[in-house]
């Protein structure tokens, strides 16, 4: 729970109201007081500042705060963000006005360009820390190299692997008979059942995923998607990408006149009835829904033949933050294999783990073969089927032609 | 004087390093990611952006379609006010309106008219045959009129409300003997007579709303078109997005758009201009153009039509949002809902104790200051300098707030200041109190002088004047001042959250994060809370002033 001292409060409230008289004197006379109350209840306090757009995710972190509270008696808060550009922000100006310690942000779940922006501004803590977590141990980066590589980016121990994202369909199965799990098949789909598919508008997170998972299927040399776009000749490489979406467009919800949103705008259209085919980029989200209420029980999922795109979050530490070891507690209790347990549960979140279960305990090796199925969300077994993220300098590419074909 | 010098302090400098934070980064100028060199790079560039011109036009049609449909309305609304006794009524319709956010009202509006909406539900599959929602795109959603709907919506009782306030200000009764002495009918009389008055007290209150439509982003990114969507969702995106040279764009974006809504605003001001000179040439050349009895049903008629579809879609988006808070399973093309369940609620009662003591406290601090505040500018601002400053108020409205709220973010934590109570309501007052001068400016500069005299002739010093009669007499204005300045808080995001250092919970923060999450119940929910508050607040003080002018009737000062 988070709580505001009201003890502060009133104090605080004084302040403000003699302070209005102040204000054309100056602002150094109540400074001191506040600083003082601030510094008192700072002590073992981690503010974690995370998504807060599913009530899953949230609980999971309350669960989180009360083992680490348990464990370390660590007072774990969740700033529930709707972007985490809005924390990045915050950091950045901390950085401005030259708050160099006791900054707000303890610990930012976080990944991709974010972390890249960040890395490049030096706004982390830039020791190391992920790799000497001891639940580290328990990661094999050599068979998920994604856990040490950030969308291609060496992550050089900046920040610790949370989870892993995956990008799977969720469809109706009353309308949708067979899966087209393939480009070619979903484009026929789509052809004949008009109106009945759509992807969120590029730049969303989701909408440009789905670009890169067809240009993934689409593309004839593959390796060139994992070097610089400015390696090749990248407006060649993306014809096929325009070619599959010029002929589907037409036949797109809307006509392809207007996109959803966001992932959740695109959950609501599968939920109405107004879509047959939906996209997530967790595996257990329609699961979830299923059991929510939000959709039906004839929703299942599946991923492309070819491999489905995937990627790692993660947490990180900013440089300036007020309890960077605390952080790493609890950055460490997150990596553990009971927090990574608990986390794969699609009763819980069914966010799948970056640990590697042949190098867990055997206790917990059993533990993770037992996890709960659902009718709606693939095994992991089906998940195996992998593709990796391409080279970030990719995506600008991609959004910007976008938006010059079809946002203009 | 010393007050006046503490306001202006108090507004102007996080304004300026909000202002600042737009500013040099517009021009390329962000040192900490590297770039420190002074460019037009990013202004020149932005016009090569994929559907920039569009957007730029887009923004500018919606923005006066709904200014001039919620300005029009109300003045019509205004006019027939004075034969048809619906104010009652309508007081209590636009109350809630006034209270709920925009987000509210756009997710309502959006479930009322989308394909697989309440109103095609009413229709299926009876009628239309449609088993699951037709594949059809409204022309509505492709000019931006759906936007255009939801702002009217929000702005025409906002309108209506300032609208009384003046009209009840004002000596309407006077003025209509003299309309019938000169031989005017009802309606051209008004616009020889009174309009001008009243167009003169509502012309701030219009222009923001202008500025308002044109720099809005959450009603926008539910309800407006998205290829290409308007400017505001442009630069919003760019803000949000990780890329360095995004975030340049986006605060050139934020510049041009400062550009767009004075140019409209100046297109809206020499459009009243000419409405007013027109009206002067007539009255001039003495011609009475009276409607025949006929054409002026026909007016009522159409503008009750008018009036009735927009508060009942606002009336209506509120209901199936209220429903939908308690809805689980609710598919097309059922009318009614299917499922209820409590299950969104089971986060519990408790969860929400401390967002609302937050909104609570905040937002009455916060507008009680800023009425304090204001009453004290109203009173001893001298006439020029006064004016020009006064632009500096509205700063904060019409400015994106993510580039905005960046550049106090730094001085606020420069200063030690983020993350406190006081600092949470400062920043509150940046934005309720431009609200206030706003709401209560026009009526309190053109309050009746005579009552001044009659308690200076009791010797009373200006100080026991203010408060012994012109603040008792301006109880009605202050309260509904008070009550907007409420409302405006309670649906402060962003602010909230670059100010709180995530310390606090608001009701609005726990909205919004809900509303994220992809189930309807949780933005029904979201909904819900938000509007909680601030209609509680409207009910009060509509109750206490209907206590109060009951009172005071008896010393009213006739003109007789």
């Amino acid at each position: 729970m988070i709580r505001i001292s009201y003890k502060n409060l009133k104090l605080n409230l004084v302040v403000s109201i003699m302070s209005l008289f102040l204000v054309s004197t100056g602002f150094a006379s109540e400074n001191d007081n506040l600083e003082l109350s601030k510094q008192a209840s700072n002590s073992k306090k981690v503010s974690f500042h995370a998504w807060g757009g599913s009530s899953a995710i949230n609980q999971y972190i309350q669960w989180v705060a009360t083992k680490v509270n348990e464990q370390h008696g660590i007072v774990l808060k969740h700033v529930k963000l709707t972007n985490t550009s809005h924390a990045v922000s915050r950091i950045l100006a901390e950085k401005i006005a030259g708050k160099n310690e006791d900054g707000s942000v303890d610990l930012l779940w976080i990944n991709g360009e974010n972390f890249s922006t960040m890395k490049k501004a030096e706004l982390l803590q830039n020791d190391g820390w992920a790799f000497e977590l001891p639940s580290f141990v328990y990661v094999n980066p050599k068979k998920m190299p994604d856990t040490i590589f950030d969308f291609g980016i060496p992550t050089g121990g900046l920040e610790s692997p949370w989870g892993r994202a995956q990008f799977v369909f969720g469809y109706n199965s009353k309308n949708v008979l067979v899966e087209p799990n393939s480009a070619v098949k979903l484009k026929n789909w789509i052809k004949t059942n008009a109106g009945k598919f759509t992807y969120p508008q590029p730049p969303d997170f989701l909408g440009t995923s789905f670009l890169k998972q067809l240009l993934l299927q689409l593309v004839k040399d593959i390796h060139v998607l994992y070097e610089p776009a400015s390696a090749s000749k990248p407006l060649d490489i993306l014809v096929p990408l325009w070619e599959w979406l010029d002929e589907t467009h037409p036949f797109l919800w809307r006509n392809g006149k207007k996109f959803p949103l966001s992932n959740s705008h695109l959950i609501r259209l599968l939920s109405d009835g107004e879509i047959d085919i939906a996209m997530s980029f967790n595996p257990a989200e329609f699961s979830y829904a299923v059991e929510q209420g939000i959709l039906n029980q004839d929703i299942r999922s599946f991923i492309f033949e070819k491999g489905s795109l995937a990627n790692v979050h993660f947490v990180t530490i900013p440089f300036n933050a007020t309890s960077p070891d605390a952080a790493k507690l609890v950055a460490n209790f997150l990596l553990s294999p009971e927090a990574q347990l608990q986390k794969a549960n699609i009763r819980i979140w069914g966010d799948p783990t970056v640990l590697d279960i042949q190098k867990l305990p055997a206790k917990y090796r059993k533990q993770f073969k037992m996890l709960p199925a659902h009718p709606a969300m693939l095994n992991a077994e089906e998940l195996q089927n992998i593709a990796a993220e391409p080279h970030p300098s990719w995506v600008e590419l991609i959004e910007e032609e976008w938006l010059k074909r079809y946002a203009n | 004087m010393l007050c006046n010098s503490n306001i202006i302090i108090f507004c102007m400098v996080p304004t300026l390093a909000g202002f600042m934070g737009v500013v040099f980064p517009a021009f390329g100028w962000f040192p900490v990611y590297g770039k420190s060199e002074i460019t037009f790079e990013f202004l020149l560039q932005l016009f090569g952006k994929p559907g920039f011109m569009r957007s730029s036009l887009l923004t500018i049609f919606t923005a006066l379609c709904a200014t001039f449909l919620s300005y029009w309305i109300c003045i019509f609304t205004l006019i027939f006010s004075q034969q048809v006794s619906y104010y009652s009524i309508l007081r209590k319709v636009i109350a809630p309106l006034i209270s709920v956010p925009h987000i509210t009202v756009a997710i309502g509006v959006l479930f009322l008219t989308q394909p697989s909406g309440w109103i095609s539900r009413f229709f299926s599959p009876w009628m239309t045959g449609w088993e699951s929602p037709p594949n059809f795109s409204f022309a509505t959603d492709l000019y931006g009129f759906s936007l255009i709907i939801g702002l009217v919506v929000k702005e025409l009782p906002f309108l209506l409300m300032v609208g009384f306030v003046i009209i009840k200000q004002t000596h309407i009764a006077d003025y209509k003997k003299q309309i019938l002495t000169l031989g005017y009918g009802p309606i051209s009389g008004w616009f020889h007579v009174i309009h001008p008055l009243i167009a003169k007290r509502m012309k701030l209150s219009v222009l923001i709303v202008l500025c308002f439509t044109i720099s809005v982003v959450d009603m926008a990114l539910i309800l407006a078109p998205s290829i290409p969507a308007p400017l505001a969702i442009k630069i919003f995106n760019w803000y949000q997005s990780p890329d360095i040279t995004s975030k340049l764009f986006a605060a050139s974006g934020a510049l041009y758009l400062l550009v767009i809504s004075i140019l409209c605003c100046l297109i809206w001001i020499s459009f009243g201009k000419v409405f007013e000179i027109s009206f002067r040439i007539l009255s001039y050349n003495g011609r009475r153009l009276s409607a025949t009895k006929l054409l002026r049903n026909l007016t009522l008629f159409i503008i009750l039509i008018f009036l009735t579809f927009f508060l009942i879609i606002g009336i209506l988006s509120l209901v199936s949002a209220g429903i939908w808070a308690f809805v689980s399973v609710w598919q097309y093309p059922s009318f009614l809902p299917q499922q209820f369940s409590f299950s969104g609620w089971k986060v519990g009662f408790d969860a929400y104790v401390e967002p609302m003591i937050n909104t609570l406290i905040i937002g009455i601090i916060s507008s009680t200051l800023a009425i304090a505040s204001a009453i004290i500018w109203l009173e001893y601002s001298a006439k020029l300098t006064s004016k020009i400053l006064e632009m500096f108020i509205y700063l904060p409205l019409l400015l994106p707030q993510m580039g905005f709220l960046f550049g106090i973010q730094v001085l606020l934590i420069w200063l030690n200041l983020d993350g406190l109570y006081f600092t949470m309501i400062w920043m509150h007052y940046l934005f309720v109190f431009p609200y206030i001068i706003l709401t209560l400016g026009p009526i309190w500069r053109r309050s009746d002088i005579r009552y001044e005299i009659l308690g200076a002739s009791f010797g009373f010093s200006k100080i026991k004047r203010l408060i012994r009669i012109k603040i008792p007499l301006m109880v009605l204005p202050i309260l509904t001042s008070f009550a907007i300045g409420f409302s405006v808080s309670s649906a402060l995001y962003l602010p909230t959250i670059f100010a709180g250092n995530g310390n606090f919970l608001t009701l609005t923060t726990e909205a919004v994060v809900l509303a994220a999450s992809g189930s309807r119940q949780a933005a029904g929910i979201a909904a819900i809370l938000q509007m909680m508050l601030p209609l509680a607040i409207f009910i009060f003080v509509g109750m206490y002033i209907k206590v109060k002018t009951r009172n005071f009737n008896y010393f009213k000062i006739t003109n007789n």
